[in-house]
């Protein structure tokens, strides 16, 4: 397997304070790479700057083979990397249609084939296709944040702790969403506080913790460390 | 009762550009969140621009003034953004107002100095055309004002609504950082949003020459107070408010013009500013709440 996103020595600085100290890992082509840490361990901060938000002060991110380190967020849009933001960010004012039209911003060729696809795929998405983004349940709004994201065809989609918030049913759902499209051939890259339900579904973890890679490894191995799953997971159990 | 209707209805078809102006300000302040105070001073600097056509062509028709207002204006909003907004921090929420008020009293400056502090005759179009129905009647310089301004916001929605870059401008003032993740070119979209706001700004100019009669540069600070104050009623953002309350000040200081006479008639839209600061903040059409 040859890594879709490889990160080496990342740092990113808000002024002085570093949240990002030296930040290494992959993600494999076709995989579910899951970042797991604490709050203010810097996973948003990660995300935002493989997305192109945020400029790292230092190091390199090689999507696809290309450098991106410092490219702006509409060339790493284009280069096929896109980031469904923490707190879903949906356009509250405007219709759940035009929140894929500008999902689909750069595209020139037709994308009504893909729309149609997305609402195949989720179906309140359609049953409320003209409705405002900000008059959906929380759910509805991570799917739309999803499929607004899915809207560029990305190779890889990054996700921002995209549980958050949602019920316990709504969550499995996400989740469940999150296979099918790994096995649509998405390759994915999930931060997640909801350690149990993200290890069930990926491949490969990561733990970060106050701006490092602490730890990476298969999900059984991090099952049977009782250690780790207490001082980095809290009530994981749940 | 024929007084007032008269001077409501006259004042009504004004307000359309104070409606325009506020337009200027709340879209601006819609989409980066930024005040933009040079902008009534540009617009009757778009407006003088147009001028410029009668001295190449003497004797030009009154649209050919209208049009190169309105492109001058759109020249303006453009270099307003670069020099107010483009180079300056834009993190710091002082650093481009006080360049705009910069912007504002560079170009009133020009203006007089150009000028002589004298004002000049702005031309118009029907203005020699009165319909009456009994004593009431409608002036055409002023009807013809109402129609441009309402067909500029006509195209100003359908632009916002029906093309790539007015769903490009929706989705930065909703969610700017939701926006980038689009794809979309932050920068590039709020560039243009000073360009359409400086070709409607120029409009608003000429039709507020037009129905005046002459262009003055001490219009500036009284516009640019007008449009704030649409914009507050409004509420800021909004483009219908916009609209709304610019008929409203218009309508409103034009009766107590008619009764209370025009030294005291600012005076009055200045208190229906603060009924509404007092009982109405957020505006006639207030932004709704679960914005971040």
């Amino acid at each position: 397997m040859t890594a879709l996103l490889e990160v080496r020595d990342l740092v990113t600085a808000y002024g002085k304070i570093e949240a990002l100290k030296g930040v290494n890992l992959d993600v494999q082509q076709g995989s579910i790479t899951c970042l797991l840490g604490p709050n203010g361990a810097g996973k948003t901060t990660l995300m935002m700057t493989i997305a192109g938000i945020l400029r790292p002060r230092i190091g390199s991110i090689r999507f696809a083979g290309e450098e991106i380190a410092g490219r702006p967020p509409h060339a790493i849009v284009a280069g096929g990397a896109a980031l469904v933001p923490e707190n879903r960010l949906v356009f509250p004012n405007m219709t759940v249609l035009d929140n894929l039209h500008a999902g689909a911003y750069q595209r020139k060729d037709d994308f009504a084939s893909d729309i149609e696809r997305l609402f195949t795929r989720f179906p309140r998405l359609k049953e409320r296709s003209t409705q405002l983004a900000g008059t959906l349940s929380g759910g509805e709004q991570q799917m739309l944040a999803v499929a607004r994201a899915l809207m560029s065809r990305p190779k890889l989609l990054l996700m921002d702790e995209p549980s958050l918030g949602l019920a316990p049913l709504v969550v499995e759902e996400i989740f469940r969403i999150i296979t099918q499209l790994h096995q649509d051939g998405v390759s994915i890259f999930l931060v997640e506080q909801n350690a149990h339900m993200a290890l069930k579904v990926a491949q490969h973890f990561y733990l970060m913790e106050q701006g490092k890679v602490t730890f990476s490894g298969t999900p059984g191995a991090l099952a049977e460390d009782e250690v780790i799953r207490r001082a980095y997971l809290g009530s994981a159990r749940a | 009762m024929l007084d007032f209707i008269q001077s409501l209805s006259d004042g009504v078809l004004f307000g359309a550009t104070y409606a325009l102006i506020g337009i200027g300000f709340t879209l601006v302040f819609g989409v980066m969140h930024k005040l933009n105070l040079s902008y009534a001073a540009a617009s009757v600097g778009g407006a003088y621009c147009g001028l410029l056509v009668l001295k190449v062509f003497a004797g030009a028709p009154p649209l050919a003034v209208f049009f190169c207002a309105f492109l001058a204006g759109g020249l303006l909003g453009y270099i307003v953004y670069l020099a107010c907004f483009h180079f300056i921090p834009i993190s710091n929420p002082l650093a481009t107002l006080m360049a705009t008020v910069g912007m504002l009293l560079l170009v009133d400056e020009v203006i007089v100095h150009q000028t002589d502090g004298m004002p000049l005759n702005y031309p118009a179009l029907f203005d020699d055309v009165m319909l009456r129905a009994g004593e009431f009647t409608l002036r055409g310089d002023l009807l013809m004002v109402f129609v441009v301004s309402i067909l500029c916001m006509a195209g100003l929605l359908a632009l916002l609504y029906r093309t790539r870059l007015g769903l490009a401008t929706r989705a930065v003032s909703q969610q700017a950082v939701a926006a980038q993740l689009c794809g979309i070119r932050v920068g590039q979209v709020n560039a243009m949003t000073f360009v359409i706001t400086g070709l409607l700004g120029g409009i608003a100019g000429a039709m507020i020459g037009a129905s005046v009669g002459t262009l003055s540069p001490l219009l500036t600070t009284p516009l640019t107070i007008k449009g704030l104050i649409v914009t507050v009623i409004g509420g800021l953002g909004s483009i219908p408010g916009a609209i709304v309350a610019g008929l409203l000040v218009g309508g409103f200081e034009s009766v107590l013009q008619q009764y209370r006479g025009v030294t005291e008639r600012d005076l009055y839209v200045m208190l229906l500013l603060f009924v509404f600061l007092v009982f109405r903040p957020g505006g006639l059409f207030a932004p709704k709440e679960g914005r971040d």
